[in-house]
């Protein structure tokens, strides 16, 4: 099956997914402007991939934390 | 072909995922104006899918904490789900650490990564069969289930990009 058909079959969810993809976007922004050396891309897009770990990690700690409930071990 | 409702939903949700990661493949390296620029290496769009998924993963536990706390989903139910997430995060952290060594590194790595994938992969498929993870508000399960739809389909895309990049 073809990506626009499957796009299309999603019908009333497109306008939820747009919203998501700004999101994504935004999150995203820089992520694709890539410099010349391929090591300084890996290192930065390494860096942004282990930053957002590390924050989806500690939020939920805090969470778990406000939760009464106890930490988990952060690796 | 029918699909049921949610069968379809999620076979939407990856269809714009692929235009997502298309698009994504087409972007050039930045260049001194006037010149050419250059494909990313696949090694460099692994490293990209990599990024996307721990967002897309941060995302969907931002979706659950703010569900859990608007009561849309009982707090038990919201901790086993980020329990999922934190260990997501932490597998990819560890997929990371390796694939920011090199191509050449990783390759010495390529059992390890291979499994971890596998593991990200098993975690985001036990969600998705969970169905409506149970939120109750439509417009949070919605955006909770692109979210950890996106995860799966990023680490296969993974899987994919780091054999053309010849790791595996």
């Amino acid at each position: 099956m073809g990506i626009l058909l499957q796009v299309l079959q999603a019908g009333n969810l497109i306008g939820i997914l747009a919203v998501e993809g700004v999101e994504l976007a935004t999150r995203l922004r820089g992520l694709l402007e890539l410099d010349d050396d391929i090591q300084v891309n890996i290192t930065n897009l390494a860096g942004q991939a282990i930053a957002a770990d590390e924050r989806t990690m500690v939020k939920i700690n805090a969470w778990r934390k406000a939760k009464g409930l106890p930490e988990l071990p952060l690796g | 072909m029918a699909y049921k409702p949610r069968e379809r939903q999620i076979r939407g949700y990856l269809g714009l995922l692929m235009a997502f990661l298309l698009l994504s493949a087409c972007a050039r390296v930045g260049t001194p104006s006037g010149q050419p620029g250059r494909n990313p290496t696949p090694f460099e769009q692994a490293l990209a899918i990599n990024a996307t998924l721990a967002v897309a993963n941060e995302s969907l536990a931002d979706v659950v904490m703010a569900a859990e706390m608007q009561g849309f989903i009982p707090p038990a139910t919201a901790a086993e789900i980020l329990l999922v997430q934190f260990r997501i995060a932490d597998l990819d952290k560890q997929i990371t650490l390796i694939l920011e060594k090199g191509p050449e590194a990783a390759k010495g790595d390529a059992a390890k990564i291979q499994e971890l994938l596998g593991q990200i992969e098993q975690a985001a498929q036990g969600l998705i069969e969970r169905g409506t993870l149970g939120i109750t508000n439509p417009d949070s399960r919605q955006r909770a289930m692109v979210q950890v739809s996106t995860v799966l389909v990023l680490s296969q895309r993974i899987v994919s990009l780091l054999q053309l990049a010849g790791v595996f």
